[in-house]
C-alpha cells in the first residue's frame, strides 16, 4: 500500500507556508517550483503543444524596435478548467524562450547562481517585463470601473487607459506619463521606444473582463492585437467559450500573430493523474496523510469534473476531516460518500421569493 | 356660471368642480382637517358596463393571451368620460396587490417631460420593480436552460432534467446556477440580448434589459428606464440616448407592457383627452396615432388593460385597424332617473348612506323635468344648472325652501346672459360688413314686425331684388312662449315677403337646449345659432352663405316651374303623335289587306347582278310555256252542225289529265324558280357585315332547288318548242327539268366565282 505524505491540496504561496490557498492558479514565471506541480490533464497537453508550435519559431522575431514582432495569445475556457494555470505556464515558457533568444546563459536559479529554495519568488526575467494587470488571481478587481465603484462594471476607455498606466508604471514612468500624451497611439509608441532603449520585451497579462457586449469584447481584442508589436506579447484570458467567433473578425494575415488555446472539462482519469503527482510531491509541509491505492481508481462523476476546484474542495475537506478524527488514511469510501453528498440538487438553487407582496397574486 | 361670490356658497351642495383631472400617481393622503368630500357616482348603464369590463379584466382566469383589452370611452364634452376613467383608475389602485397603472392625463407634444416627471416609473413602486426584475429573470432562466440543455459535459449531475425543468418553470434562480456551474456568462448574456431583441423588437431596450440581470448595471438601467441620461457603460453598449420623443416614450410603455405582461399580473394604462392631439402639427399627430395604435396592439396581445377617452369626432377618424381592437363604450345623455339620482346624491352627500327613492327636495318635480330638458342630459350642465338654481332660490340666504322652474330659468338666464344685445349687434355688424352684407333697413313693405320680448333689432340681408334674410338676435330661449314669439315674427316676415323669398336666422344670445333649438328650426326652417359658441363667426358665415344659396335656388325654381309646364305640354303632344305612329306601324307590319305583289322589275333589280341574266332567261321560258300551255289550245265556238241548217251547237273543250298535270307542274316550277331567286337574293343581301355569305350556304340553296326540281312530275313540252334551246353549258336541253337544273348549276358557279374573286367586297 503506497503510503505517502500529502499536504492540504492547494497552490503553494510565495513562502510555501501552509495552508496553501485553493482556487489560485500556478504561476511558474513568478514562483519557483510551481512548474513541478503541473499536471497534464485532459486538454492541456494539446493546448501547450499548439502554443509551443506557434510561438517557438516566432520567439526570435519578438523583440523591441521597429522590426520587432509581437503576439496575441488568447486563452479561453470555462472557469475551473485550469485556464489561468495554462496561461501562466505559457508565459513562463515564453519568457524562457525570449531569454534564450536574447542570448546569454540559461539558468533558472537567478543571476547569482545560488539555488533558490522551493516556493520562493523567481528572479525577474532578464529579457522581459511581465505585467499582470491583476495579480495572479482572476477576479478582475475592478479594472475598468470608475473609482469608488465596487462591483465590476468594465468601461472600455477606462480599461484601455489603465492598461497604459500600468505598463508605464512597470517601465518606471510616472502614471501621468500616459495622460501627458493625448493620443493613445503616441503613448504606446513612447512606451515601446522605452522598451527599445532598454532592449527588453513586454508581456501583458489581461484577466477575464466581463464585457457583456459582443462589440466591446471584439474591440478589446482588436486593441490588444494592435498593441502586440515591437516586442509586446498580450496574454488575454476569457471565460467566453465563443471567443473563436470574435477572433473570426481578424483577417487571415492578422491571425498569424494570434494564437488561441483553450481548456476543456477534465476527464475521469485526470483524478488519478492529479493525485499521483501530489502523492509523489516532495517538500510538502505538514500535516501529512496516507492515501489508499483504491482512491486512485475512483472515477468521479461528470459533474465533479466540471471544475478543478471541486476536486480540490473534496480533497481538502476529506483530509481535514480525517485529521480531525485522527485517521491516518484517506479511503475510497470517504471519497465516494463525499461526492454522493455533494451532488448538485435543484433545492439549493431556488429563486428568491421576490418582494413581499401586499396581497396574494391573482 | 354666476361669478359673484355668495355669502352662503359653502352650503350649496353643487359647488364642486365639474371637471375631473386624472393624476399620474396614486395618492390617498388626506389633505387638510375636514373630511374629504365624497365623490358622487351615479351608476348609469355605460358606467356599469365599463366597470364590469374593468372587473372582468382583473378577475380574468383564462390564459394570459386572452386577458388584454382596450376600452375607449367615447362621448362629447361633459358626459363624464374623465369621471369614468378616474373611477377606473381609483378602482385599480385600490386593488391588493395594486397593479401598475400608468396615467396620462393629457397627451403633450413634450412627451419626454410627461414620461420623466408625470408617469409612474418602475422606481416609484418597489413591488412593481420586483415584478419587473422577475420578468427579466424569467427570460434569463429560459436562455440559461437552453444553453445548459445543449451542454453535454454533465455538469448538472444526475438531476439534470430536474434543473432544466426548474429553470423553465421559473422555480430555480438562473443566476445562482450560472455561477455555481460555471456556465459561460458572456454567452448567456449574448443569447439573452438576442432573445430580448426579438421580444421587445428594440435594440436599446434589449441591451438595457439584458444588463438588468447583472447587479452592477441595475442602477444605471433603472435610471435610463425612468427617462434619465444613459451612463457611459450603457452608451458604450449601444444605449446612447435617453428615452425621448413620442416614439421613444411609446416604445418604453410597450416594453413595460411586455415585461409586466410576462409576469402575468394585471397592469393598465389610462389616457385621457386623446382629442388634444387633433390640434397638433400633422407630423406629430401622425406619429402619436401610429405609436398609440401599436401600443393598443401590444396591450391587447400581452394582457394589459388600456383605457382612453375620446370624442366621437376623433373616434370616427381613427384608423379601422384600431377600431378592430378597441371596444368602444358610448356615453349617452342622461334621462330623468339618472338626473334625479345625481341631484339627490348631491343634496344628501353629507348625510351618510344614500336615502331610498332619491328624494330631490327642495327641487320641485317640474324643476327636475326642466333641468333634464335644459341640460340636454349632459351631467356637467345638470350640475351647473342645479348650482345656479340653488343660488337663485337661496337669494335670501340659508337653505332654499323650494327650487322651482323659475329658479331654474333664472339660473340659466343669469348664467348665459353674459353679453348685452348691443354687443351682439356689434358682432353681427362686424361679420356682415366684411362681406358687404350689411343692411340695417327693413325691406319697405315690412314695417315693424312683432319682435319677441328682449330681442334685438333684426338685421336684413338683401339677396336678390325681392329676397331677404332676416337676422334676429334673441335672449335665452327657454319656454314654448319664447319659441312662439320667434314663430310669429317669422310668420309675419313670410306673409309680407313671400315664403320663397325670405329666411329668418335666429341668433340666441343665451341658452337654448336641444329641444328648443329644434322647435325654432321647425318654425323658421333654419337652425338657430348660439352667440356664445366659440365658432359663432364661422357658423354665421356658413349659415348666411347657404341661406343665400337657398333663396337663389328658390328664384330659379320659379323659372324652372314655367319650363316644366311647357315641357309637359310638349311631351303630352308628342306622346299622342307617337301613339298614332305606333298604330300605323303595327298596321303596316301586320296588314289586314293583301298587299300588292312586288313588281317584277323590282324583284329583278334585287337579284344579284351576275345571275340576273340566267334567272331572266329561265323566267322567260317558263312564262312562255305557261302562256302557250300544254296540249291543244282549247277553242270554244259553235261546232259545225253537219247539215248547216240547224242552229250551231255548243262544243266542249276537253283536256287530258297528263296535260293537266304538266301544266300544274309548270306552275309549281315557276313558283320554285321564284323561291329560288328569293333565296339567292336573300343570301346575297344578307352577306354584309359580320355574317358574311358563305359558299356553303349558297350551295345548300342551289342544291335545295335542284332536288326540288328533280321530284317535279314530268312536263310534256310541245314538239318543236323553240324556247328550250341548248343552254350555255352546251348540254342537250329539251326539258324544263334540265333547264332548271342547269340554272342551279350556273347560279352556283357564277356566284361562287363572284365571292371568291371579290372576297373583299362587303
Amino acid at each position: 500500500m503506497p503510503h505517502t505524505s500529502c499536504s492540504l491540496f492547494g497552490t503553494p504561496p510565495e513562502d510555501g507556508v501552509a495552508p496553501w490557498p485553493t482556487y489560485v492558479p500556478l504561476a511558474p514565471w513568478f514562483i519557483h517550483g510551481h512548474e513541478t506541480l503541473w499536471v497534464d490533464i485532459d486538454s492541456t497537453p494539446e493546448a501547450l503543444k499548439t502554443f509551443r508550435e506557434r510561438l517557438r519559431p516566432m520567439a526570435h522575431g519578438i523583440r523591441p524596435g521597429s522590426e520587432g514582432h509581437g503576439h496575441l495569445v488568447v486563452v479561453s475556457g470555462l472557469s475551473g478548467t485550469g485556464k489561468s494555470s495554462l496561461l501562466h505556464r505559457c508565459v513562463h515558457e515564453l519568457v524562457q524562450l525570449l531569454d534564450a533568444a536574447a542570448g546569454g546563459k540559461q539558468d533558472d536559479d537567478g543571476p547569482d547562481g545560488e539555488r533558490r529554495p522551493l516556493w520562493s519568488r523567481r528572479a525577474p526575467a532578464r529579457s522581459t517585463y511581465i505585467v499582470g494587470l491583476d495579480g495572479s488571481g482572476n477576479e478582475g478587481h475592478g479594472i475598468g470601473s470608475p473609482p469608488g465603484r465596487t462591483p465590476l462594471v468594465p468601461q472600455f476607455d477606462m480599461v484601455i487607459d489603465r492598461v497604459l498606466r500600468v505598463v508605464a508604471a512597470e517601465l518606471g514612468k510616472d502614471p501621468d506619463f500616459v495622460s501627458a500624451l493625448a493620443d493613445p497611439f503616441l503613448t504606446w509608441r513612447a512606451l515601446t521606444d522605452i522598451l527599445e532603449a532598454l532592449d527588453r520585451r513586454l508581456v501583458v497579462i489581461v484577466p477575464h473582463i466581463p464585457w457583456n457586449d459582443a462589440d466591446l469584447s471584439r474591440r478589446f481584442l482588436r486593441f490588444c492585437h494592435d498593441r502586440s508589436s515591437r516586442g509586446v506579447v498580450f496574454f488575454v484570458e476569457t471565460t467566453h467559450t465563443g471567443v473563436e467567433g470574435d477572433l473570426a473578425f481578424f483577417t487571415e494575415r492578422e491571425r498569424k500573430s494570434i494564437t488561441h488555446i483553450q481548456t476543456r472539462q477534465l476527464r475521469a482519469d485526470d483524478w488519478a493523474k492529479y493525485l499521483e503527482l501530489w502523492m509523489a510531491l516532495p517538500d510538502v509541509p505538514d500535516p501529512t496523510i496516507a492515501i489508499d491505492e483504491d482512491v486512485l481508481e475512483y472515477r468521479p462523476d461528470d459533474w465533479a469534473l466540471a471544475s478543478i476546484s471541486t476536486l480540490q474542495d473534496c480533497l481538502r475537506r476529506l483530509v481535514e476531516e480525517a485529521l480531525r478524527h485522527n485517521a491516518g488514511h484517506l479511503r475510497r469510501h470517504h471519497v465516494a460518500t463525499w461526492f454522493e453528498a455533494n451532488r448538485p440538487t435543484p433545492d439549493h438553487y431556488m429563486r428568491n421569493p421576490g418582494a413581499p407582496r401586499r396581497g396574494p397574486t391573482r | 356660471m354666476s361669478t359673484a361670490p355668495l355669502p352662503f356658497s359653502e352650503e350649496n351642495p353643487f359647488r364642486d368642480s365639474t371637471s375631473v383631472q386624472l393624476e399620474g400617481f396614486g395618492d390617498t393622503t388626506q389633505v387638510g382637517a375636514g373630511p374629504p368630500r365624497r365623490r358622487i357616482n351615479v351608476p348609469g348603464r355605460t358606467s356599469a358596463w365599463f366597470m364590469s369590463h374593468v372587473e372582468r379584466y382583473l378577475r380574468h382566469d383564462g390564459p394570459r393571451e386572452t386577458r388584454g383589452r382596450a376600452l375607449a370611452l367615447v362621448g362629447e364634452f361633459g358626459l363624464g368620460k374623465s369621471h369614468l376613467a378616474e373611477r377606473a383608475t381609483a378602482f385599480l389602485r385600490k386593488q391588493t396587490p395594486a397593479p401598475p397603472v400608468w396615467v396620462i392625463g393629457q397627451p403633450s407634444l413634450d412627451m419626454d417631460a410627461v414620461f420623466r416627471y408625470r408617469l409612474m416609473s418602475p422606481r416609484d413602486d418597489y413591488d412593481a420593480f420586483v415584478d419587473f426584475e422577475q420578468a427579466i429573470t424569467d427570460y434569463y432562466a429560459d436562455v440559461t436552460a437552453q444553453l445548459l440543455e445543449a451542454d453535454d459535459s454533465g455538469r448538472l449531475g444526475p438531476a439534470r432534467e430536474e434543473f432544466l425543468r426548474g429553470l423553465r418553470e421559473r422555480r430555480l434562480d438562473p443566476e445562482k446556477i450560472a455561477q455555481a456551474f460555471d456556465v459561460d456568462e458572456e454567452r448567456i448574456h449574448r443569447h439573452l440580448r438576442r432573445h430580448l431583441r426579438g421580444v421587445t423588437d428594440h435594440r436599446a431596450f434589449a441591451t438595457a434589459l439584458a444588463l438588468l440581470v447583472n447587479d452592477p448595471y441595475q442602477n444605471e438601467v433603472m435610471t435610463w428606464l425612468s427617462g434619465g441620461e444613459p451612463s457611459p457603460f450603457l452608451r458604450e453598449r449601444g444605449v446612447n440616448a435617453p428615452i425621448q420623443g413620442i416614439q421613444g416614450v411609446f416604445d418604453a410603455l410597450s416594453v413595460f407592457s411586455l415585461v409586466y405582461g410576462q409576469s402575468g399580473r394585471p397592469y393598465a394604462l389610462v389616457l385621457d383627452e386623446l382629442d388634444k392631439t387633433t390640434q397638433w402639427p400633422a407630423r406629430e399627430r401622425a406619429l402619436f396615432h401610429d405609436a398609440f395604435e401599436m401600443l393598443v396592439q401590444r396591450y391587447v396581445n400581452q394582457g394589459g388593460l388600456l383605457v382612453f377617452c375620446v370624442r366621437p369626432e376623433l373616434w370616427g377618424a381613427l384608423p379601422l385597424s384600431l377600431h378592430e381592437r378597441v371596444l368602444p363604450l358610448w356615453l349617452d345623455s342622461w334621462e330623468r332617473p339618472e338626473t334625479q339620482k345625481l341631484i339627490s346624491r348631491h343634496i344628501h352627500r353629507e348625510a351618510g348612506p344614500e336615502p331610498d327613492g332619491d328624494p330631490y327636495a327642495p327641487f320641485t318635480d317640474e324643476a327636475v323635468d326642466e333641468i333634464v330638458l335644459q341640460s340636454d342630459g349632459v351631467p356637467r350642465r345638470i350640475l351647473r344648472i342645479c348650482s345656479g338654481a340653488w343660488n337663485e332660490a337661496a337669494a335670501g340666504g340659508g337653505r332654499p325652501a323650494e327650487i322651482g322652474v323659475d329658479a331654474v330659468h333664472g339660473a340659466l338666464r343669469a348664467a348665459h346672459r353674459k353679453r348685452p344685445m348691443a354687443e351682439v349687434a356689434h358682432r353681427l355688424e362686424h361679420v356682415l360688413a366684411r362681406r358687404q352684407w350689411w343692411h340695417h333697413m327693413a325691406p319697405t313693405p315690412l314695417t315693424d314686425p312683432p319682435r319677441p320680448p328682449g330681442a334685438g333689432e333684426p338685421r336684413w340681408i338683401q339677396v336678390t331684388r325681392n329676397a331677404w334674410i332676416a337676422l334676429l338676435p334673441v335672449p335665452s330661449v327657454l319656454t314654448r312662449a319664447d319659441v312662439g314669439a320667434v314663430g310669429s315674427f317669422a310668420a309675419r316676415v313670410r306673409d309680407v315677403l313671400g315664403a320663397g323669398d325670405s329666411e329668418v336666422l335666429v341668433v340666441v344670445n343665451g341658452h337654448a337646449c336641444r329641444r328648443r333649438r329644434n322647435e325654432i328650426a321647425e318654425v323658421t326652417g333654419v337652425v338657430p345659432l348660439v352667440f356664445d359658441d366659440p365658432r359663432f363667426e364661422a357658423m354665421l358665415l356658413d349659415s348666411i352663405t347657404s341661406l343665400i344659396e337657398r333663396l337663389r335656388a328658390n328664384q330659379r325654381d320659379t323659372v324652372l316651374t314655367r319650363i316644366w309646364h311647357r315641357l309637359d305640354g310638349i311631351t303630352t303632344q308628342q306622346d299622342t303623335v307617337l301613339g298614332r305612329l305606333d298604330t300605323l306601324v303595327r298596321a303596316v307590319e301586320h296588314p289586314r289587306l293583301p298587299t300588292a305583289l312586288p313588281l317584277p322589275e323590282e324583284a329583278a333589280q334585287r337579284v344579284p347582278a351576275p345571275v340576273r341574266e340566267p334567272f331572266r332567261r329561265a323566267q322567260e321560258v317558263l312564262d312562255r310555256l305557261l302562256e302557250s300551255g300544254v296540249g291543244q289550245r282549247p277553242r270554244l265556238g259553235a261546232a259545225a252542225s253537219g247539215d248547216g241548217v240547224g242552229p250551231p251547237l255548243p262544243r266542249r273543250a276537253t283536256t287530258d289529265p297528263q296535260e293537266l298535270q304538266s301544266m300544274g307542274a309548270l306552275v309549281h316550277a315557276r313558283r320554285l324558280l321564284e323561291a329560288f331567286r328569293e333565296a339567292v337574293t336573300h343570301w346575297w343581301e344578307g352577306g354584309t357585315g359580320p355574317a358574311r355569305r358563305t359558299a356553303d350556304e349558297l350551295f345548300a340553296v342551289c342544291r335545295s332547288f335542284e332536288i326540288s326540281v328533280e321530284v317535279l312530275p314530268r312536263i310534256q313540252v310541245p314538239e318543236g318548242e323553240a324556247v328550250l334551246a341548248p343552254g350555255p353549258g352546251g348540254r342537250a336541253a329539251g326539258s324544263v327539268e334540265a333547264l332548271l337544273t342547269d340554272l342551279a348549276d350556273e347560279v352556283l358557279h357564277l356566284l361562287r366565282a363572284e365571292i371568291s374573286g371579290g372576297a373583299d367586297r362587303g
